[in-house]
């Protein structure tokens, strides 16, 4: 095993999820044979693979810069729980 | 012993894109709470984000005048952080493969050119803003901002004095400005710096502990934080209480003029970036780095230059029209329409720098009209008007903007050159003043002044008083 319950805590501690023991058991597992998978990629040697060598279809298509405005933002905060003048209210946020 | 100070930035720059970096939300500034939203910028499922090939263009343009190479290939990562001004609980930006590496700004550091390297800029998205609220315990989220499309151009380590900090920080921002990528308007927050420093002995090559300074929205701030900072570590490694300079983010408080530590939490920094899955790589076509090359607008570097070959200025005026570029751009404009280049500059420099300081105004928002101020400048070398009533005509100009002849007209600032108007006048302060011309005939000469005086209170200051003391020297030796 190469990721130890320690650190499956600790990344469960920074995603804010509460595991219990058999979760942590099993997500360390989990973890792991990820981990071998892409240990089988990183075996490969890429050296000398140019990365700016990119076809056509693999690279990000772009947007103009047109704005439009989505307008219904009633329907877009209707699960906010508060509202005060568009504004989204929460309890108080300490830096 | 000796010690030396270490100081980088990161600065963030917001691009001047009409619409976000991953939606076609609008990026107006001041708009009503929340009304720039969609549901791509704030995160709910089933959206997919699509960059803005705008925000592609303005960072190789960034990079371009920041003298960067721009990396061909590129792509967006995921920056995993809770915190409620970032809707999805990551933000995309850039990590191991940003869009431009190793570029460089020259600082001119008392006559002498310090070279400040840049390390990288990176393309990301904006997160919301917070208010709070003073009395009760809530705060409010305007998701405006989110997804506002940001450069961050991380400097090397090459800043050794607080001064040094702030001439690349001026630098980089009239770079930006002049390549037109954004407006740089720290006031707005388009223009937003963190700091980090450290200090070291001479002549040690490890770095100390170094400190993340944040919340700093001027160059006076930026002065003001990085000083305070230096003094409390080499305070501390005075008294051998070294061990508390820590690695840790510090927040300036302006208003309590000092800096206080973030509580330092072992894990803010571990951000677990990962390639962002919803966005492929960014390829970017040469003719692209080429057409901005080609069209890049003239950059401070050069416009210095051409202003001090073609304006007869000195290095000093240079560099305060230039760092400004509305400055700049308005000298031009009085310049181009007739004005004299040194008077013009005199007027800006002086006069106009002076209003702008004490209503607090940028050279964006400064009222005075090109036009008006070469009129002005006319006007007082045609002898219409004394240098005295030219300053009183700026003024309101600043206040009313209203036109000069119009001013001149309604103060009756008009100065009386003409010898026929003069004649009358000087002739009837002489005959009321038998005694004092007898004076200087005998050979006191300080009578003259006295004369001049009386002429000057006749016409209610307007005489011209060089053409006014020639006539007058004329009839008395006459």
């Amino acid at each position: 095993m190469k990721i130890k319950p320690e650190e499956v805590k600790y990344i469960a501690k920074l995603a804010k999820l509460h595991l219990n023991d058999a979760e942590i058991n099993q997500y360390t597992r989990e973890f792991d044979d990820i981990l071998e998978h892409f240990a089988v990629i990183a075996s490969y040697d890429v050296e000398s693979v140019d990365v700016n060598v990119l076809e056509e279809g693999q690279k990000a298509p772009l947007r103009k810069d047109q704005p439009v405005l989505f307008g219904d933002q009633e329907k877009l905060y209707k699960n906010a729980k508060d509202l005060k003048n568009g504004l989204i209210q929460v309890p108080k946020i300490l830096e | 012993m000796n010690w030396e100070t270490i100081i980088g930035l990161e600065v963030h720059v917001e691009l001047d894109t009409k619409t976000k970096i991953f939606c076609n939300c609008p990026t107006t500034f001041g708009s009503p709470p929340n009304q720039n939203t969609c549901p791509v910028c704030i995160g709910l499922p089933g959206t997919l984000p699509v960059l803005n090939e705008a925000v592609v263009e303005m960072a190789v343009k960034a990079g371009v005048a920041l003298n960067c190479s721009i990396q061909k290939t590129n792509k967006m990562d995921r920056k995993n952080y809770f915190y409620p001004d970032l809707p999805k609980a990551y933000q995309i930006s850039q990590y191991d493969l940003p869009i431009c590496t190793g570029g460089h700004v020259e600082i001119d550091r008392g006559g002498e050119k310090r070279k400040i390297r840049v390390h990288r800029i990176h393309i990301e998205e904006d997160a919301g803003k917070l208010l709070h609220d003073e009395e009760e315990p809530i705060s409010f989220i305007d998701y405006n901002r989110v997804g506002v499309p940001l450069i961050e151009i991380v400097s090397e380590a090459d800043m050794r004095s607080p001064e040094e900090a702030v001439a690349y920080l001026r630098s980089v921002r009239s770079i930006l400005q002049y390549a037109g990528v954004s407006d740089c308007r720290m006031e707005q927050g388009s223009l937003r710096c963190d700091g980090n420093i450290s200090v070291r002995p001479f002549g040690q090559d490890a770095f100390n502990a170094k400190v993340e300074l944040k919340n700093i929205n001027s160059f006076k701030e930026l002065q003001k934080a990085l000083e305070k900072e230096e003094k409390r570590q080499l305070e501390l490694y005075s008294f051998n209480e070294g061990d508390k300079v820590v690695q840790e983010t510090r927040r300036w408080d302006a208003a309590k003029g000092k800096t206080i530590s973030m509580r330092t939490k072992e894990d803010a920094h571990d951000y677990r970036y990962f390639p962002d899955p919803d966005l492929k790589p960014i390829f970017i076509q040469e003719e692209l780095i080429h057409r901005v090359e080609k069209e890049l607008p003239e950059l401070p570097a050069e416009k210095s230059k051409r202003f001090l070959e073609t304006y007869g200025l000195s290095l000093k005026e240079v560099e305060i029209l230039v760092n400004e570029m509305a400055l700049s751009h308005f000298y031009e404009e009085v310049v181009e329409a007739g004005a004299d280049p040194k008077t013009s500059a005199n007027w800006i420099l002086g006069d106009l720098l002076r209003v702008m300081k004490e209503k607090e105004m940028t050279a964006e928002e400064q009222p005075l009209k090109a036009k008006h101020l070469v009129s002005l400048i006319q006007f007082i070398e045609k002898g219409s008007i004394s240098v005295t009533a030219g300053r009183d005509v700026f003024d309101t100009m600043i206040e009313t903007g209203k036109s000069p002849d119009r001013i001149i007209e309604e103060k009756g600032l008009k100065q009386i050159s003409g010898e026929y108007e003069l004649q009358q006048t000087i002739l009837s302060v002489l005959e009321a003043n038998p005694s004092s011309v007898e004076d200087f005939k005998n050979g006191k000469k300080q009578a003259l002044g006295f004369l001049m005086g009386q002429v000057m209170k006749a016409t209610k200051g307007q005489a011209n008083p060089q053409v006014a003391k020639t006539m007058m020297e004329k009839k008395l030796n006459g």
